[in-house]
């Protein structure tokens, strides 16, 4: 096949000479460790991503009142969540309301928090979100409070809410409950909290409060390493040049820096991934309503039965 | 030379790569450690909220239902143990007997009208059911980050940083779930799954 006979094979064909191959090695050393680390990344160290969806709950949106049992009225709908608007307004905090027509047998203490973890009412860091859970065939109604607000709302206060709604909710008087509920949690808030709090955000690192996943010290090592590669980099480029390379050693060279622009782009990506991830969108300071903020919750509220 | 310079380019973009990957291993390991550290600090809290509250829950029972010295006595027995726990094990027998007993006493509540209208037991009935929400959901978190860490430790490449490789070995040991002990499963029944 070659004219240099049988000694050389498939490789040495590739790249005529030790400094190829030497290359060569190099580049398939990169890309073996780009791939297995990206690989592990996605699927052992973060197996949240493979984490299914409950297919009942659906998507907030920018709405504040999901009535997936059909007991209210386009009117009295519009009206609370002008109420809530009202309410978000006024305490910076942010509120939803979920009416299902059964719990098929869940707890309704687990179906509310789900709902809450998916919707993530209130801002991250904050934590500041309520949802009010209505599972009409059950009878059954859960305050969700969010970590931010369980001082303001402890679980007893929470009860009475629910405990005071229930006449209401007795007498189908569904929308009046609703508001009760909505007017109730206004109060305790705004009175406790008052209104855009200037000064007084403990928790204000953009970390959350609670609960949250590691993502700090990968940021440290992403940036450690861009700034040891670029240095490396600086060194190996000033040696490559000395030599003046075979042509093919060069292409191989290419190559090399192409893995680690590919690389330093994946941790990039990945750290913006896990700074930016959890649904934490931006607080809008105008009217138009956005969706959950990425609060979190740890299952505080109560509980109770009409 | 020439060969040998590259030899020594190649070294170094191998150090290189290789020193990145290994702190960056190093620090997930370290990352999920932490975060079973902090789930467990956080149970460690909702199990004092609940603690904190009982003695007021009993002082309010025993207001109205005087004849059940038996169910105060093994809440007082089961809250003393949660309190002198040290390790795992303990403080989930403490808790599961606590729940048992804290079971116990809301039944017998049942049988009191007037108990079970008073407003203050109303809402520390709230607190306590809130609180032991808290501490299933707590649980669970604090379970998914052990599950998370000791897969991470024990599955390659995890295992080889976890291990005692010197310089690099962080001589981190797989971490224990928090479970009641077996027959207890009042408080923390597993979520229903539904098909």
């Amino acid at each position: 096949m070659s004219k240099r006979g049988k000694r050389f094979g498939f490789w040495e064909s590739m790249f005529p000479n030790q400094l190829g191959n030497l290359c060569f090695i190099f580049f398939l050393v990169g890309l073996v460790m780009f791939v297995l680390h990206a690989g592990f990344d996605v699927n052992v160290f973060d197996p949240d991503a493979f984490k299914t969806v409950d297919e009942r709950i659906p998507a907030l949106g920018t709405r504040r009142v999901v009535d997936e049992a059909g007991v209210l009225t386009q009117d009295e709908v519009t009206a609370l969540t002008a109420q809530i608007d009202a309410y978000e307004a006024a305490s910076g905090a942010q509120m939803a309301v979920f009416i299902i027509q059964s719990l098929h047998g869940e707890a309704i203490e687990d179906f509310s928090l789900a709902v809450a973890e998916k919707w993530q009412i209130g801002w991250q860091g904050e934590d500041n979100g309520v949802l009010l859970l209505l599972a009409m065939e059950d009878r059954e109604n859960r305050l969700e409070i969010g970590y931010g607000l369980e001082g303001v709302i402890n679980d007893a206060r929470a009860g009475d809410i629910l405990r005071d709604m229930a006449p209401f909710l007795r007498q189908g008087k569904y929308a009046q409950a609703i508001s009760f509920a909505i007017a109730s949690v206004s109060a305790f808030v705004l009175n406790e909290n008052g209104p855009e709090k200037p000064g007084d955000d403990i928790e204000e690192d953009g970390e959350g409060g609670g609960y949250t996943a590691s993502a700090g010290n990968d940021a440290e090592g992403v940036l450690f390493c861009v700034i040891a590669i670029l240095i490396v980099l600086e060194i190996i480029g000033t040696i490559i040049a000395r030599l003046m390379i075979h042509p093919d050693a060069k292409k191989s060279v290419g190559l090399i820096v192409m893995i680690i622009v590919l690389r330093i782009l994946l941790e990039v990506l990945k750290g913006m991934a896990h700074g930016g991830g959890g649904g934490g969108s931006s607080r809008s300071g105008g009217s138009s309503r956005s969706g959950g903020g990425g609060g979190s919750f740890g299952g505080g509220g109560a509980s109770g039965k009409w | 030379m020439k060969q040998f310079m590259l030899f020594l380019g190649v070294l170094a973009v191998v150090v290189l790569f290789g020193g990145c990957y290994i702190i960056g291993q190093r620090n997930t390991l370290i990352a999920l450690d932490e975060d079973v550290n902090a789930s467990w600090s956080n149970i460690d809290a909702d199990l004092q909220r609940r603690n904190d509250l009982i003695p007021n829950l009993v002082s309010t029972v025993k207001g109205y239902a005087t004849h059940e010295e038996e169910v105060f006595t093994n809440i007082a027995d089961a809250r003393g143990r949660l309190a002198g726990a040290t390790t795992m094990q303990e403080k989930a027998e403490a808790d599961a007997a606590l729940t048992t007993g804290l079971g116990r006493l809301l039944a017998i509540a049942e049988n009191y009208p007037e108990l079970k209208a008073n407003e203050g037991f109303l809402r520390l009935q709230d607190e306590l059911a809130g609180t032991e929400n808290r501490i299933k959901v707590t649980r669970k978190r604090y379970n998914d980050d052990v599950k998370k860490f000791n897969r991470t430790i024990r599955q390659f490449p995890g295992s080889l940083f976890a291990g005692n490789l010197p310089f690099i070995g962080l001589n981190l040991e797989p971490r224990d779930y928090f479970e009641p002990p077996e027959g207890h499963d009042a408080v923390v029944k597993a979520p229903k799954v539904e098909f």
